[in-house]
C-alpha cells in the first residue's frame, strides 16, 4: 500500500490527515467513554435492584446527611398535605433514614457510583436533588422520570458551581434573584432549554430558625467574637496565623471563640495545635470543636471570617454583623462563573454585612472589632436578607407547593 | 490477484474507460492523460465541495468551542474532563462521529489515485509516445539532462496551492503541506512522465478547485495576521538563519560524501573525485534552496528557538532512566548479535542502537507528555524504584537477581552462551519487575481491601435469602435421598453419608446463591442496555453469514470463518438474552417460561460444545436412554445452537425495541419491479447472452434460443418476487422492497464490479476452481459490504429517494440489456445456427493408393505422460511402436487461442508475429491463419477433412469434409457405442453460471461445488455437451472409410484431453473427473483403436500421423497425480514460474509414411509449431541431421482473451528457451 502516499495532492492530504485525526479522536473518545462505563460498572459494587415505590410521584435524592435539613422541611410540608414522597440517600447515617411517617419512605442506595446506577433507572414523575450536574456527570436523566428539580441549598451565586451545573434540570428551586439572572444568561449563551426557575428560598433556614427558638438565651457579661475561617490556603488562619489572635485579644475585653473548619484539623493540624498551645492559659479564648456551630453562633455578637460562606447564614439567621478579611477570589476558571461577565452577588454584597478589613489593618483589629460591636445599627441585615432570600422561614412550604404544582401538571404516563 | 488488486479493479476499470474514451476523442495519449486527470477531478469535485463544507463548518464550531475546551482541559482531568467535554460537544451539537460522516466519502478518492498509478504504469502503449516537449511518456522527461522539468513544475503548482490554501489557516497546516509537496517531488521525480503529467494536471485542477471550494483565499487576507513582510524582516531572518545553515551544510555534505564513498567501496572508484565535487555542489545547492525557502517562502514559520533545548533539559531527568534501560538493552542485544556473528560493523550498530533508543525514548516521552493528565505517571500509586521501598526489598532484589543470574549462567555452562547477554538482562529485569510488582500490590492492597470487603458484604447480604432457601431444599433432598437409599439397602454408614450429603448440599447452595446474585446483578445492570435493531440484526446477519461461509467453504469446513462467526455471535446472543430476560420479567406467560426452559437446554448444549472445543475430545452421555455425542467439530454446532437461540429470541427483541418501519412510497412497486427485472434478467437472459456471444461456437444453439428456453424461468422468477410482495402485509412491504433492491445491488456488485476470477468454464468445471478458496479478508470485506448495501438501501428509502433509485435501476437495466444485446447481435448465430450445407457423408475418408496425413490435435495433452502411459499399458507399445516420440518439445504458448494459429500456419503466426498487426482483432488474424492452412493443404492437392478449428471463424464450406462434434446422422452409432439420448446442457449451465457470479461468496460454493452444480450433474450415458467430445473420439473408427481416390489431409482438434478430464467408458457411462493422466491414457487408448482400424483397412503405412498438443496443463496446484512421471529436476515444486512451465510441455508423436521401428525417442529440441511443417513436409526439422541448435520463444497469455475485441494477445510473460526444456537453467524470462 505504498501507493497511498504517492498519489495525493497537498490539499487532499490535509483533508486526509483531518479524517485520520478525526477518526483516531473519535475512537479514542469512544474508548474512553467505554472505559469509564466499565469502571463505574465495576466500582458500582454491591448493586441492589430497584424497588417500586408504588404510587409515589415524588422522590428526593440526597448525597449526604448534611442535606437532610434541606429536604426535611419540604418532606414535612408534603406530609401535612397528605402527599407521599420517597427519600433516597447515599449516606448510611442520614437522619432521613430514621424518619418515620405514613407518607414517607426512605432508602439507602449506596455511594455515588452505585447510587447513579440506581438513579438512572428510576421511574417517577418528579425527582428533586441538591446534587448539581445532572446528565453531565454520572447521574444521568432517567427516561422514566418526567421532571428533575435542583434544590438550591446555599445563599450563593451560581459562579462557583462547576460547569454545566443546572443545564439539564427541568427546574431550579432558587434561593435568590441572582441565581435566576445567572442561569438565564447561561441558558441564552449555551442555547440550552429554558428551565423553570422558581422563587423558593432556602429550606434549611426553616429548620435552623426552629432550632434557634429552642436555644435558651445565654447569660452574657462580655460580648463574644466568633472567628469562623475557612480551611483553605487563603484562609485567615493560614494567612495571619497566631499573631492575629494576639492582636485580637490585645486591648480588648470581649471573649473569642475560634471555630475552625472541620477540615482544618485534617489539613493543617500543626497550626491548630500551635494556636491551642499558645493560648492554653488565656481564659478569654476558647476553641469550639462542636460540629454544629449553632451554639457558638447564638452566643456570639460578631463573626470574623474570610470566604467561609457560613457568614451569610450568620448574618441572615442571627442578624449580627460580620467582619471579613479582604480575600481575592480564586480564579473561577472551570466554574460556571467563567462564562459570565457580571459581578458575582457575594462579592457585590459582602460589604453590606459589616466591614471588610485588609491584612495591613490586623494590628488594629481589636479597635475595628470594638468599633463594629458598638456601631452596627446602621447595617440593614434584614433588608439584605429579604431581598436576597425568597420566603425566609417558610421556604419548605413554598417548595412543597411548587413541587405539587409541577407534579399536578404532569400527565400520567400511559 | 490479491485482495487489493480485486478491490482496486473497479477503480482501474473507471480510469481505464475514461482514459480510453479520452484517447478515442483526442487520439493523443498526452491529451488523454490530461482529460483523464480532468475527468477524475471533476468526478471528485462534489465530494471535495462536501468535504470543504464539512471541514469549514467543523472548524468554525471547533474554534467556537476552543476557549471552553481549553479551560476545561486546564482545570480538570480524567473522568471529570471527559464528562465536561462530552457535555460541551452535546451543547454545540458537535460529535466527532457526525463531523466524520460526510468526510468519509473522501476515502473514495484514494483508490482512484492508486488505480491511476497502477493503470498508467502498466499501460504499455505509452512507450515511445511523445507529447509536447516530452519525448516518451513512459520515461522521465529528462529535459535538462538528469533534471526532470515536470516534477518541478508539479512542485511549483503544489506550493502555489499550499500557499493559497493555508493563507488564512494556521502555520502547522502549511508546514504539513510543504512536507507533502517535498515528498512528492522526491517520490515522483524519476517516474514516467505520463504519470507525472497526470499528477501535475491533477494538481493544476486541485489548484483551480480552490476557486470553487475556497474562493475566500483569493480575496484579501482576512485579519492580516501576518502582515506584509519588509526587506528588513528578511534580513533579520537570514541573519538568524546563517549559523544554522552552516551546520545544515556540513551535515548534508558529510552525509553525501559518506554515501558516495560507501557506494565507491561497494562498486568502483573510477569517478570518485567527480562524485565528491558533485556532492559538495549538491549539498551547497540544497542548503541554499532550504535557506531561500525558509527566508522567503515561509514567513509564518517560527525558527527553531531554544525552547526545544529547554524541553529536552526538562525532560531529561524524568526520562533518563528509561533511556538508559532502552539503550543498554539495545546495545547489549547488538553485542550479543555480534558475539554470534561478526564484529566488523559493531560501531555502526552501536551508534544506530543509541540513535534508535533516543528516538524510542523521545516517542515514549512524547506519548507520556500527551497523556500526562490521564496516566499520572509521576503521582500514581505505582512506584518503580526498588530503592524507595526500603532496605529489605533491596536485599530481596539483590538475592533474587543474583539467583536468577546464577541460574542463567549455570544453564549457559551446560548448554551454550549464545544469547547470554539477553538472558542476563532479562534475569535482572525480571527480578526487578517481580519485586516492584509484589511491593506495589502489597502497598495498594490495603487501600482496596476495604472496598473489596464492602462489595463482598453487600453481595452476601443480598444472596442470603436465596442461599437459605436453596440450602434447605438441597439439604432436604440430599438427606432424603440418602435415607431413601439406606431404607432400601443398609444403614451401615448412614452418618457418614448424611454428613457428606449436608456438606455437598451446602456447597451447592453457596454456588447457586452466588450465581443467582451475580446473575441478578449483571442482569439488573445490563437490562438497561438498549441496542438499536440495526446493530442487533447486523450482528446476527454477520454471525449467520460467517457460519454459512464456514460450513459451505469450498474446500471443506473453514475453522477461521467459524471463529469470526463466534466473535459476532457472542454479543448478539448476549443482547438477545438480555431482551428475552426483559420481556420475561414483564410477562410471565406460559410460553415465555417454556421458551426459557428450552433456552436453558440450548445453553447447556452450547456450553458442552464449548467444552468439546476447548477440551478437544468427544463428549458422549446418555439421558433418558437417548445417547448424545458431541463431536470434535463442535464449533459449528456451537454457532448453530447460538444462532437458533438468538433467532428464537428475535420476536422478543422486536417487541422490546422501537422499530421504525419504513413507510411505503408510490414508487415502491417500480423499484421492486426493476430490481427483479435486473436480477432475473441478468441471470436468465442477459448474462447468458453475453457469455454466449463471447464464444458462440462453443454452443450448439442460436442465441435467440436462450430467450425461448429461459423465458419461462425468467417470468416465474419475476412473478414470484412480485407475488410475495402482494401477499405480504402492507407494513413489511417496504422492507421487502429494500431487500430485493439490496439483492440486486449485491448481485451487481458481485457480477460486474468485483467478479471473482474462476478462469474459463470447461464443460461444467471452472478452470481456476481453487480460487473459490478465498481468504478470510474477502469474507470480512464482503460481509461488511453486504451489510453496508442493506443499510445504504434502507437509508435511501428512508430519505424517500425512491424516485432516484427507480431511475438508477432503470438505467442499470437499460445498460445491461443494451450491452448484452449489442454483443449478441454481433454474433452470426443470433437467430439460428448455420446449418452447413454439405451433402457428403461426413466420414473420415482415407485413400488406399496415395498418401494420407492425419493431424490429431489433442488439446492440453501433457507430453511427458507418454512414456509413463506406455509403461503402465504395455499393450500400447505395440501399436505405437512405429512412432517417434519427441519429449523435448516446447509449446509456443499456454493457450489454445494463442497456440493454434501457429500450429496451423507455422512460424508466421506465432503470438509475437500476430501482435505486430495492431489494426485487426485477434479473431480476424486467427481466421487468416486457418485460411492460410487451408490453402497450404489444398495447394498440395489434398482432400481436406477437418473438425471445428478452435477460435477460427473459418467458413466450414471451405473444408472438403467437415466433421461436426456430433450430428443426427451419426445416431446409428449410439447402439454400438452404448450412447443414450443427446441433450443440451448449455441453457441451464449459462444461467447457473450467471447466478454463480451474482451470488455472494458464501453462497457460491453452494451453487458450484467443484464441478457439481447445485442441480447435480448427470452422470449417465447421455450424449450431453460434456460427453460429445469423448464420444467423438470413440466413434473415429466407425466414422472412417477408405473410399478416397485423392490424398487426404485430416485435421482433428479434440478437446477430449482437456480439463476437466473425464472419460466415457465402453458401456457408455460418463465418468467425470479422473485426472489428467488417466484421461490422457484413455484418449491414447481410443486413438489406438483408430490406428488398429487403419492397419486392418490397409491405410496405415501410407498415412503420416502426427499427434500433437497445443499446450500442457495450466495448474495452480501441481499435485502428485498431475506430476506423475515428471521429468523436471525440481519435481512438484510450488514455485510459480516452474508451475507455468508445465503448460509449455506439449505432446508430439510422429509416424512418417511407411515408418517402422521400435518406439523411437528423439531428444532434439522441438516446438509444437513444428508439427504443421512436419505434416506438410516443409522445412521439417526432424529431417535435419545433426539436430538444429535452436533457441525458441514461449509466450504466457492471460485467459482473458476477447477474440473479437482484442487486437493483441494479453501476453503477461515470455521466455527464451534453449536445449532441454525440463531444466530451468535453460529458461530465460524475456518479459
Amino acid at each position: 500500500m505504498n501507493f497511498i502516499l504517492l498519489y495525493i495532492d497537498p490539499a487532499s492530504t490535509s483533508a486526509l490527515l483531518y479524517i485520520i485525526i478525526a477518526l483516531v479522536a473519535t475512537i479514542a473518545f469512544a474508548l474512553r467513554g467505554f472505559f469509564y462505563k466499565i469502571r463505574n460498572l465495576v466500582l458500582g459494587k454491591g448493586f441492589v435492584g430497584t424497588d417500586d415505590f408504588g404510587d409515589t410521584d415524588i422522590i428526593f435524592y440526597s448525597e449526604g446527611k448534611q442535606y437532610w435539613n434541606v429536604f426535611s422541611p419540604i418532606i414535612k410540608a408534603l406530609e401535612a398535605k397528605n402527599e407521599k414522597c420517597v427519600y433516597l440517600t447515599s449516606d448510611k447515617d442520614d437522619p432521613g433514614l430514621e424518619y418515620r411517617s405514613d407518607y414517607y419512605q426512605s432508602k439507602f442506595i449506596g455511594k455515588l457510583t452505585m447510587a447513579s446506577v440506581y438513579l438512572n433507572r428510576l421511574k417517577v414523575k418528579f425527582v428533586g436533588m441538591t446534587t448539581p450536574q445532572l446528565d453531565v456527570m454520572m447521574i444521568r436523566r432517567s427516561k422514566r422520570v418526567q421532571h428533575y428539580g435542583h434544590i438550591v441549598h446555599a445563599p450563593i451565586d451560581i459562579f462557583t458551581y462547576r460547569k454545566f451545573a443546572f443545564d439539564y434540570f427541568d427546574s431550579v428551586f432558587c434561593s435568590g434573584y441572582f441565581q435566576i439572572e445567572g442561569i438565564r444568561k447561561l441558558e441564552e449563551q449555551r442555547g440550552t432549554d429554558k428551565k423553570m426557575l422558581l422563587q423558593t428560598g432556602l429550606t434549611y433556614y426553616d429548620v435552623m430558625l426552629e432550632q434557634l427558638k429552642n436555644i435558651s438565651p445565654f447569660n452574657k457579661e462580655k460580648p463574644v467574637v466568633l472567628v469562623a475561617p475557612t480551611w483553605k490556603e487563603y484562609s485567615l488562619l493560614n494567612r495571619l496565623g497566631v499573631g492575629f489572635f494576639e492582636h485580637l485579644l490585645q486591648n480588648s475585653s470581649y471573649d473569642v471563640i475560634l471555630r475552625p473548619h472541620p477540615q482544618s484539623y485534617v489539613s493543617f493540624p500543626e497550626l491548630i495545635a500551635k494556636i491551642e498551645q499558645q493560648f492554653k492559659d488565656e481564659p478569654r479564648f476558647t476553641i469550639d470543636r462542636n460540629p454544629l456551630a449553632t451554639e457558638s453562633m447564638a452566643k456570639s455578637n460578631l463573626m470574623i471570617s474570610d470566604l467561609s460562606g457560613v457568614f451569610w447564614d450568620y448574618a441572615f439567621l442571627y442578624s449580627k454583623p460580620v467582619l471579613l478579611l479582604k480575600t481575592e477570589f480564586d480564579t473561577i476558571e472551570g466554574f460556571e462563573g467563567s462564562e459570565l461577565d457580571h459581578e458575582m452577588w457575594e462579592v457585590r454584597e459582602r460589604p453590606r454585612l459589616g466591614r471588610v478589613f485588609t491584612e495591613d489593618e490586623v494590628e488594629h483589629i481589636s479597635t475595628i472589632v470594638n468599633d463594629l460591636l458598638e456601631n452596627n445599627t446602621g447595617l440593614k441585615l434584614e433588608q439584605l436578607r429579604d431581598e436576597s432570600v425568597y420566603n425566609f422561614g417558610h421556604a419548605g412550604e413554598v417548595a412543597a407547593n411548587q413541587i405539587l404544582e409541577i407534579v399536578g401538571n404532569i400527565k400520567n404516563p400511559d | 490477484m490479491n485482495f487489493f488488486e480485486i478491490a482496486l479493479s473497479p477503480f482501474i476499470f473507471i480510469i481505464k474507460q475514461i482514459f480510453l474514451f479520452s484517447y478515442s476523442i483526442t487520439n493523443d495519449y498526452g491529451a488523454a492523460i490530461i482529460l483523464l486527470s480532468f475527468a477524475i477531478s471533476l468526478l471528485l469535485l462534489p465530494v471535495f465541495i462536501l468535504i470543504e463544507k464539512a471541514k469549514k463548518k467543523d472548524d468554525a464550531l471547533k474554534l467556537k468551542m476552543k476557549p471552553l475546551v481549553d479551560e476545561i482541559k486546564r482545570c480538570y482531568k480524567g473522568q471529570e474532563r471527559y464528562y465536561y467535554i462530552k457535555t460541551l460537544n452535546r451543547q454545540h451539537n458537535y460529535s466527532p462521529l457526525r463531523a466524520l460522516f460526510p468526510v468519509l466519502s473522501l476515502l473514495l478518492q484514494i483508490p482512484f489515485f492508486i488505480a491511476a498509478y497502477q493503470f498508467l504504469e502498466n499501460f504499455t502503449p505509452l512507450q515511445g509516445v511523445s507529447f509536447l516537449f516530452i519525448n516518451d511518456l513512459s520515461l522521465p522527461d529528462g529535459l535538462f539532462g538528469a533534471v526532470n522539468i515536470l516534477p518541478i513544475a508539479m512542485t511549483i503548482v503544489n506550493l502555489l496551492t499550499a500557499w493559497f490554501y493555508t493563507r488564512n489557516g494556521d502555520a502547522s497546516e502549511r508546514k504539513q503541506m510543504l512536507v507533502v509537496a517535498g515528498i512528492f517531488l522526491v517520490l515522483l521525480f524519476n517516474l514516467p512522465s505520463g504519470l507525472v503529467l497526470y499528477w501535475t494536471m491533477n494538481n493544476v485542477f486541485s489548484f483551480l478547485r480552490l476557486f470553487i471550494t475556497n474562493p475566500e483565499v483569493f480575496k484579501n487576507r482576512v485579519g492580516g495576521k501576518v502582515g506584509k513582510l519588509k526587506f528588513a524582516d528578511f534580513k533579520s531572518r537570514a541573519l538568524v538563519l546563517l549559523p544554522k545553515l552552516k551546520v545544515t551544510f556540513i551535515v548534508l555534505l558529510v552525509l553525501s560524501i559518506l554515501g558516495q564513498l560507501n557506494w565507491a567501496f561497494g562498486n568502483d572508484f573510477n569517478d570518485i573525485y567527480f562524485r565528491i565535487f558533485a556532492s559538495i555542489g549538491g549539498s551547497f545547492f540544497a542548503t541554499l534552496l532550504l535557506s531561500l525557502l525558509l527566508v522567503f517562502y515561509i514567513p509564518a514559520i517560527t525558527l527553531p528557538s531554544n525552547s526545544f533545548k529547554r524541553l529536552i533539559i526538562q525532560l531529561w531527568p524524568t526520562f533518563k532512566s528509561l533511556f538508559i534501560v532502552i539503550v543498554s538493552v539495545a546495545i547489549l542485544s547488538q553485542i550479543n548479535w555480534a558475539l554470534q556473528y561478526y564484529f566488523s560493523d559493531l560501531p555502526l550498530r552501536v551508534v544506530l542502537a543509541v540513535l534508535a533508543s533516543a528516538a524510542l525514548t523521545s516517542l515514549l516521552a512524547f506519548i507520556v507528555l500527551a497523556y500526562y493528565g490521564y496516566l499520572k505517571i509521576s503521582k500514581g500509586n505505582f512506584k518503580f524504584c526498588v530503592s524507595c521501598f526500603g532496605p529489605v526489598y533491596i536485599g530481596a532484589f539483590v538475592v533474587l537477581a543474583a539467583l536468577s543470574i546464577w541460574s542463567q549462567v549455570n544453564w549457559a555452562l551446560q548448554f551454550d552462551f549464545k544469547d547470554i547477554v539477553v538472558r542476563l538482562s532479562l534475569a535482572v529485569a525480571g527480578s526487578w519487575l517481580l519485586i516492584v510488582f509484589l511491593v506495589n500490590v502489597k502497598n495498594n492492597y490495603q487501600k482496596y481491601r476495604a472496598r473489596i470487603a464492602d462489595a463482598l458484604k453487600t453481595y452476601f447480604r443480598s444472596s442470603r435469602k436465596i442461599f437459605l432457601r436453596t440450602w434447605i431444599i438441597l439439604t432436604l433432598i440430599a438427606v432424603g435421598s440418602q435415607i431413601n437409599w439406606a431404607l432400601q439397602f443398609d444403614f451401615n454408614d448412614i452418618v457418614f453419608r448424611l454428613i457428606i450429603a449436608i456438606i455437598s448440599a451446602s456447597i451447592s447452595a453457596i454456588i447457586i446463591a452466588l450465581l443467582f446474585t451475580f446473575h441478578k446483578k449483571i442482569a439488573a445492570t445490563f437490562n438497561s442496555i438498549q441496542v438499536k435493531p440495526a446493530v442487533f440484526f447486523g450482528l446476527l446477519f454477520l454471525s449467520g453469514y460467517f457460519y454459512f461461509a464456514s460450513i459451505y467453504y469450498f474446500s471443506g469446513i473453514n475453522y477461521n470463518l467459524g471463529i469470526v462467526a463466534i466473535i459476532f455471535l457472542i454479543p448478539v446472543q448476549f443482547i438477545g438474552h438480555i431482551y428475552f430476560n426483559k420481556y420475561r420479567r414483564l410477562n410471565h406467560l406460559w410460553y415465555v417460561n417454556l421458551h426459557s426452559v428450552l433456552l436453558v437446554f440450548l445453553l447447556a448444549f452450547q456450553l458442552m460444545n464449548l467444552w468439546v472445543i476447548i477440551d478437544g475430545n468427544e463428549l458422549d452421555f446418555t439421558l433418558f436412554n437417548i445417547s448424545f455425542v458431541i463431536s470434535k467439530t463442535g464449533f459449528s454446532d456451537f454457532i448453530l445452537i447460538g444462532l437458533f437461540y438468538t433467532v428464537s429470541i428475535v420476536p422478543y427483541f422486536i417487541r422490546q425495541s422501537k422499530f421504525l418501519l419504513l413507510k411505503s412510497s408510490r414508487q415502491d412497486w417500480l423499484v421492486l419491479f426493476l430490481s427483479s427485472l435486473y436480477l432475473a434478467g441478468f441471470i436468465f437472459i442477459w448474462n447468458p447472452l453475453v457469455v454466449y456471444s463471447s464464444f458462440p461456437d462453443a454452443f450448439g444453439f442460436a442465441a435467440v434460443q436462450i430467450f425461448s428456453e429461459n423465458i419461462i424461468l425468467f417470468l416465474v422468477a419475476i412473478i414470484s418476487i412480485l407475488f410475495i410482495y402482494f401477499v405480504l402485509p402492507s407494513k413489511v412491504r417496504p422492507g421487502y422492497v429494500v431487500l430485493i433492491f439490496s439483492l440486486a445491488l449485491i448481485g451487481f456488485f458481485h457480477n460486474t464490479i468485483m467478479p471473482i476470477d474462476m478462469g474459463t468454464l470447461q464443460g461444467s468445471k471452472f478452470e481456476n476452481g481453487d480460487n473459490l478458496n478465498l481468504d478470510l479478508i474477502f469474507y470480512l470485506f464482503e460481509g461488511l459490504i453486504i451489510l453496508g448495501v442493506v443499510v445504504a438501501a434502507n437509508y435511501l428509502f428512508k430519505k424517500k429517494f425512491t424516485k432516484g433509485i427507480a431511475y438508477g435501476m432503470l438505467l442499470l437495466n437499460l445498460v445491461l440489456i443494451a450491452q448484452s444485446l449489442s454483443a449478441a447481435l454481433a454474433v452470426d448465430s443470433f437467430w439460428k445456427v448455420e446449418k452447413i450445407p454439405i451433402a457428403d457423408s461426413h466420414t473420415i475418408t482415407f485413400s488406399k493408393d496415395t498418401q494420407n496425413v492425419v493431424y490429431l490435435m489433442l488439446d492440453m495433452f501433457q507430453g511427458w505422460y507418454y512414456p509413463e502411459i506406455l509403461k503402465d499399458n504395455p499393450g500400447l507399445n505395440e501399436d505405437f511402436s512405429d512412432f517417434t516420440y519427441y519429449p523435448n518439445t516446447l509449446a509456443i504458448s499456454n493457450y489454445t487461442a494463442s497456440s493454434m494459429p501457429s500450429m496451423l500456419g507455422g512460424y508466421n503466426f506465432t503470438p509475437d508475429k500476430i501482435d505486430r498487426d495492431s489494426v485487426n482483432h485477434l479473431g480476424h488474424k486467427m481466421l487468416v491463419a486457418s485460411e492460410s492452412f487451408q490453402q497450404d493443404v489444398k495447394s498440395r492437392g489434398y482432400h481436406l477433412t477437418s473438425t471445428e478449428i478452435p477460435y477460427s471463424g473459418i467458413d466450414k464450406r471451405k473444408f472438403d469434409t467437415y466433421l461436426p462434434l456430433w450430428k443426427p446422422e451419426w445416431d446409428r452409432l449410439k447402439t454400438p457405442l452404448h450412447i443414450g439420448n443427446s441433450y443440451e446442457i448449455g441453457f441451464s449451465l449459462l444461467w447457473a453460471n450467471a447466478l454463480f457470479y451474482s451470488a455472494p461468496y458464501f453462497v457460491k460454493p453452494i451453487i458450484y461445488n467443484d464441478g457439481v452444480w447445485f442441480w447435480g450433474t448427470k452422470e449417465s450415458n447421455a450424449n450431453s455437451g460434456l460427453a460429445k467430445p469423448y464420444n467423438f473420439l470413440r466413434a473415429l473408427p466407425l466414422l472412417s472409410d477408405t473410399q478416397s481416390e485423392e490424398p487426404v489431409f485430416t485435421l482433428i482438434c479434440s478437446k477430449t484431453t482437456h480439463f476437466p478430464w473425464d472419460k466415457v467408458k465402453d458401456d457408455g457411462t460418463f465418468v467425470p473427473d479422473i485426472g489428467p493422466y488417466n484421461n490422457n491414457t484413455w484418449a491414447l487408448q481410443k486413438v489406438k483403436l483408430w490406428i488398429d482400424w487403419m492397419k486392418e483397412n490397409g491405410v496405415y503405412d501410407n498415412t503420416k500421423i502426427i499427434i500433437v498438443s497445443d499446450h500442457g496443463i495450466r495448474t495452480r496446484n501441481a499435485n502428485d497425480t498431475i506430476m506423475k512421471g515428471s521429468p523436471y529436476k525440481w519435481g512438484a515444486n510450488n514455485d510459480d514460474t516452474r508451475k507455468e512451465q508445465l503448460a509449455f510441455s506439449p505432446f508430439l508423436l510422429v509416424k512418417d509414411f511407411n515408418a517402422t521401428g521400435a518406439n523411437k525417442v528423439d531428444d532434439r529440441f522441438m516446438c509444437n509449431v513444428d508439427a504443421i511443417d512436419i505434416a506438410l513436409n516443409r522445412n521439417d526439422p526432424t529431417k535435419i541431421e545433426p539436430p538444429l541448435k535452436r533457441s525458441l520463444n514461449a509466450y504466457w497469455v492471460s485467459w482473458r482473451i476477447k477474440v473479437y475485441e482484442d487486437k493483441q494477445y494479453p501476453i503477461t510473460k515470455s521466455f527464451r528457451v534453449n536445449n532441454n526444456i525440463y531444466d530451468s537453467v535453460n529458461w530465460q524470462k524475456t518479459k
